[in-house]
């Protein structure tokens, strides 16, 4: 193709012409039969050369032409009038020579010229109907690098002539389109001729107009035989990976190995990592490239741009899994297999996983409970040790049953074990230094997790745009059996003295099994050109039973005596029945749609050990609106309003108390009614592309009444009951603002953001019957600066703000003050193929009363590499982390009268010198 | 070339047959529908297997969305001049992706044939501009190739426009106007067909309307703005951010 390009550029260059002043070139067009002035008949010269266009004209009104001024050359004279042949002739005007006259030409029409002449040839009338005829390149033998046209040969009822023109089933073919596109060469036999045929998949012939238009699209009036040539897609074939390993002071280590080979569309990998840098597994790209995860969680939305959808899995091997806390060593293996066929008919992904988490530390917990007449402190210091170990197996199929329709069926299995001993040593004061209780406690439990999900969708596009059927069906089960000890020994003080002791020492077994199957049923139907509708019904049924025995050990020890108030049995069963309907209108800027949803849920739960049960029904309400108006593809006002109606989940109404934490116990409240929340949100944003300006404003508010909240009680002894209620006659609410605006600086590579943010919320809870004001405010700004190029990035920020944090129980202890965070990266690529990487983070937060000392932090981390060979492919590079051993492992947080801050064991300032080497080989496929 | 001659000699060596002249009736104004095509998939087609983004997207963008998008035009003409008016429905629901680019069209062109000049409304992202400048010089390589468009004989001819962008254009002698979509000109006949192959984008008339076309249908776009040449805009662009040298060719189309 790149060589034709040259060709045609080389043609095109402009010939050195030289100018004459005055040159003419004249003649008299008249009709050979009739002796009439062809008016309007239009005149072309052409460089004899290349048949470049040089000047043209038209027949005046009394059958003259004349064309002035062209420079000296060779010519050829183009004379052209609708239904009448061609008129060529060559010829040239020099020095000598300035002025041509052809004297009087007369034009034939294409009427009185023989059949055989016309340039459309009109083969005889064999018109095949029905659907295209296809042929399968790979069925026909051709010597190797054999062109198309030796292929084309070979099919039944096409025939090629030595100029290289192809007749299909009688008719001359008068388009080759390559992948369902024209090819406009130069010549009509330029794609026959030069493209390999073994290049080609299959061979197409289309035979009417509509199935030539619904290919290309484009409907240019004419019937013509067209030949569709599929091309094979690339094959490749090969194997890539990589083999990473580092080591460090202090015991850190960090490895990875993976491996994947391909072979077309078939794909294999094994991978695996272990560590204790807390790096969980693989990381986005490397997963994506060695297809491990399935299924790509993207979507193209309607004008274009890409939706990625993140998380919704349950990874173990997450940050979540250990909080930030601890030194975890994790490993994280599996193996995964994909392959497509058929065209990419059917799709077909496999993997298994592997993985262990051991995680050992340390954690001390000060919390300040702010009692309406009473101040408590608890001071917890907990050892934990948690393994666990994973065994996680995934199938999906894809099937494309035809253009329209499309299947899905997924299947997941998980098996989890883990054990988590943990002992913990508490202390509670009242009013800060009168001791209230003193106790240690152990739980050391083994749980077995198995979980089965299966999906099915199916999904159907209807000739009619717009309308549209989606079905889906979803099946989760899920089975949890524990088994545990607990060992607890509180004494309680009333004026410093020792009252009483409790003594807990129990085994707790506990099996918890639910099924849920949901099958759900979408319509939409395009009403107008802008109106389109959408419809919905769900039906969803949960069955799950819980069963907790608590055991009291006997005289020796052993756990025999049943606990009944710290044990249940309990069936439970929901049934959900949702419909909704939504409208939606789109038209030039406006985007609107406006709907509801109404869900009918019945609940229904056995006690087994008391022998009662009750029943609830819940009607929810879910109406929503949403509005975009577009002012260009860069600048958009949104607007959405969401209600919700929020039910309570079955933890909060069962009336079931567990004692795993004897000094806060939680029971449900199975008179709980229906809540109900209400979101608003205003967006707008303005990119300028030319300017690079940006500007970003969004405001939210939402508020929910009969909401429900805690109801806790907490004894002078330090002993907190905690149920729900429904918060009456208030409502809790919250708001976002957020600002931002960026632009280059200048004509730099500089480029400035600014921001703002206030967000706040206030909310309730109930202690010792006394109703509780929370009101928490945070305000930020935010300045940085940033510079990215091929050899260096550097992003700076500044976060400075106010936080306000108080109860209204305790006005005088609240949680005020400055804060202020910053961060910073830095790569820089110095010569010898050398990196340097630094970042920098930075913390601070003011005292406030209820924390008495300003908290500041700042973790430096960074790493020199250096790759070697050819393609960079071997790199050594020493990193340090928290290089001055600043990383406190330090929490502070808020939360109703709850004051709480935590500091815990983590990783700290270490040096790891690692060596990665990648590698690959690829070859491709015939 | 060759069929030109030999069709010429042969038209030489025929003999006469009398019958009656039946002169060609030509449009000398009119309303030309034209719908543009693009082959997303050819466009969105990642160049190397490591940009695992791209290739993502590139895959679903396959097996979701159709391969061709379409937006519509019209071109309002008479002797004198043409005014092309993109639909701007279709513009509104264009896709355009970060590695697709805008396809959707951009520009609203008013072509003075007697001054060789034409101006032109551009909106190139955020921003309108309006250009005056000359019609662009394309040197066409004329063809024998003939096919119908919209009921219309055409001639193919080639060329190659900003030093790189390879036409291929089809133009009937039945319309005696100089004129075609966006800013193709300078064939001695309407433009009805327009290729560009390698940067897979067609223009095809799909209906010629012969009627009068009121000279308030013809008026050229205007903006508050000073005009500015081509010239200048490529300028403006190129300083305004590195990565918009990817979409100069379409922008400056």
């Amino acid at each position: 193709m790149k060589t034709n390009l040259l060709f045609y550029l080389f043609l095109l260059f402009p010939f050195g012409f030289t100018f004459a002043q005055s040159t003419q070139i004249k003649g008299q067009v008249t009709d050979k039969e009739a002796d009439s002035k062809m008016i309007n008949a239009s005149v072309s010269i052409l460089r004899a050369k290349d048949s470049i266009l040089v000047k043209f004209t038209r027949v005046a009104i009394d059958g003259f032409f004349k064309i002035n001024n062209a420079p000296f050359g060779d010519y050829i004279l183009l004379i052209t009038y609708p239904d009448y042949a061609d008129y060529v002739e060559t010829f040239k005007i020099n020095e000598t020579n300035p002025t041509k006259d052809f004297g009087k030409i007369s034009l034939v029409s294409k009427a009185r010229l023989l059949n055989e002449v016309i340039v459309k040839g009109e083969a005889i009338q064999v018109r095949v109907k029905g659907d295209t005829t296809e042929f399968d390149a790979k069925t026909f033998k051709v010597q190797p690098n054999a062109k198309v046209e030796d292929l084309l040969k070979q099919l039944p009822g096409i025939t090629i002539d030595k100029d290289g023109k192809i007749t299909a089933q009688g008719e001359t073919v008068t388009k080759v389109l390559v992948d369902g596109e024209e090819f406009f060469g130069d010549d009509p036999t330029l794609v026959t001729k030069n493209i390999r045929s073994d290049m080609v998949d299959k061979v197409q012939l289309f035979d009417d107009k509509s199935a030539n238009a619904k290919f290309t699209g484009i409907d240019d009036g004419v019937r013509n035989k067209t030949i569709n040539l599929k091309l094979k897609e690339d094959k490749k074939k090969g194997v890539f990976g990589k083999l990473d390993a580092g080591g460090g002071d202090n015991d850190f280590y960090s490895t990875q190995g993976l491996l994947n080979y391909f072979n077309n569309k078939k794909k294999v990998s094994v991978y695996s990592t272990y560590g204790n840098t807390r790096r969980t597994g693989l990381d986005w790209e490397t997963s994506r490239k060695l297809g491990v995860g399935g299924d790509s969680n993207i979507e193209i939305s309607d004008d274009g741009g890409m939706i990625m959808y993140f998380g919704g899995g349950d990874d173990t091997f997450s940050d979540q899994s250990f909080y930030g806390e601890g030194i975890p060593k994790i490993l994280n293996t599996g193996i995964h297999f994909d392959n497509k066929w058929k065209e990419d008919k059917h799709a077909i992904n496999l993997d298994y996983k592997y993985g262990t988490l051991d995680n050992l530390g340390f954690k001390n917990t000060i919390n300040q409970n702010n009692l309406p007449n009473n101040l408590l402190v608890n001071n917890t210091n907990n050892n934990f040790n948690n393994n666990l170990n994973q065994n996680k197996f995934n199938v999906a199929y894809a099937l494309k049953i035809d253009t329209s329709s499309n299947l899905k069926l997924t299947v997941e299995n998980s098996i989890r074990n883990r054990s988590n001993l943990s002992s913990t040593l508490n202390t509670g004061f009242s009013n800060a230094n009168n001791l209230i209780n003193d106790g240690d406690r152990s739980f050391n439990e083994n749980i077995a997790e198995n979980k089965l999900a299966t999906t099915i969708f199916y999904g159907k596009k209807f000739k009619k745009p717009g309308r549209t059927l989606t079905f889906r069906f979803n099946q989760n089960y899920s089975n949890n059996v524990s088994d545990g000890i607990l060992n607890s020994n509180i004494d309680f003080f009333t004026n410093n003295v020792k009252t009483r002791t409790d003594i807990i020492n129990q085994q707790k077994n506990n099996n918890q099994e639910s099924e849920n199957y949901k099958t759900s049923l979408t319509l939409t139907e395009k009403l107008t050109k802008a109106i389109s509708i959408s419809t919905n019904y769900d039906f969803s049924f949960t069955k799950s039973l819980s069963k907790l025995n608590s055991f009291n050990a006997d005289a020796g020890g052993n756990y025999t005596q049943l606990d009944a108030l710290f044990s249940n049995d309990l069936n439970f069963d929901i049934n959900t029945h949702q419909g909704g309907l939504s409208f939606a209108y789109k038209k030039d800027k406006t985007n609107l749609t406006l709907g509801s949803k109404v869900a009918f849920a019945k609940l229904h739960q056995d006690n087994l050990i008391a022998n009662t049960f009750f029943d609830r029904d819940f009607v929810n309400v879910i109406p929503s609106l949403n509005y975009i108006y577009s002012f260009s593809k860069q600048k958009r006002l949104s607007f959405n309003y969401t209600g919700s109606t929020k039910q309570p989940s079955i933890n909060q109404l069962q009336p079931v108390l567990n004692n795993n934490d004897p000094l806060n116990i939680t029971v449900g409240n199975k008179d709980l009614g229906i809540a109900f929340s209400q979101r608003f949100n205003i967006g707008f944003n303005d990119y300028k592309v030319l300017k690079g300006r940006g500007i970003y404003f969004n405001f939210s508010y939402s508020l929910t009444s009969n909401d429900i909240v805690n109801n806790i009680n907490t004894t002078t002894e330090g002993f907190s009951n905690a149920t729900f209620q429904n918060l009456k006659g208030k409502t809790q609410s919250n708001f976002r603002t957020y600002f931002d605006y960026n632009s280059k600086l200048g004509k730099s590579k500089w480029q400035l953001g600014l921001g703002f943010s206030n967000n706040g919320n206030t909310n309730y809870n109930i202690i010792n019957k006394e109703l509780n004001q929370n009101t928490i405010n945070n305000t930020n700004a935010r300045v940085s600066i940033s510079r990215y190029t091929d050899k260096m990035s550097f992003y700076f920020t500044l976060n400075p703000g106010y936080q306000v944090n108080k109860s209204s129980l305790q006005s005088l202890r609240n949680a005020n003050g400055l804060t202020l965070t910053s961060y910073s990266d830095f790569n820089f690529k110095l010569p010898r193929k050398i990196t340097l990487q630094a970042e920098l983070e930075y913390t601070y937060q003011e005292a406030s009363s209820s924390f008495n000392t300003n908290f500041s932090q700042y973790i430096i981390n960074t790493s020199i590499e250096k790759s070697f060979s050819e393609k960079d492919n071997l790199k050594l590079s020493l990193s340090g982390n928290d290089l001055f051993n600043q990383n406190a492992g330090f929490n502070r947080s808020a939360f109703g009268n709850n004051i709480t801050q935590t500091s815990f064991n983590n990783i700290q300032r270490y040096f790891l010198l690692s060596l990665a080497w990648d590698f690959s080989k690829f070859g491709s496929l015939k | 070339m060759k069929n030109i001659i030999y069709l010429a000699l042969l038209f030489l060596c025929c003999e006469v047959i009398p019958a009656n002249a039946q002169f060609a009736k030509f449009t000398n104004n009119g309303v030309i529908a034209y719908e543009k095509s693009v082959n997303m998939f050819a466009i969105l087609k990642p160049k190397n297997d490591e940009d695992v983004w791209r290739k993502e997207f590139y895959d679903k963008y396959k097996s979701t969305q159709p391969q061709f998008v379409k937006y519509r035009s019209t071109l309002s003409f008479n002797l004198n001049q043409s005014l092309f008016k993109p639909n701007q429905e279709d513009n509104n629901n264009s896709k355009s992706s970060y590695w697709g680019g805008n396809t959707a069209q951009i520009n609203e062109v008013s072509t003075d044939f007697a001054a060789s000049k034409f101006t032109t409304l551009k909106k190139v992202f955020e921003e309108d501009f309006l250009i005056k400048d000359s019609l662009r010089k394309i040197d066409w390589k004329i063809t024998s190739e003939v096919r119908n468009i919209a009921g219309y004989d055409c001639r193919r001819a080639n060329a190659i426009i900003m030093d790189s962008v390879y036409v291929v254009a089809f133009y009937t002698d039945e319309i005696p106007v100089s004129g075609g979509p966006e800013s193709f000109t300078g064939l001695p006949g309407m433009i009805l067909g327009i290729a560009l192959p390698y940067e897979h984008i067609t223009w095809f008339a799909t209906k010629v309307s012969e009627i009068i076309v009121n000279p308030k249908d013809l008026t050229p776009p205007t903006t508050k703005k000073p005009a500015i040449t081509l010239k200048d805009l490529k300028n403006k662009i190129l300083s305004a951010n590195d990565y918009l040298k990817e979409s100069l060719k379409t922008l400056l189309l």
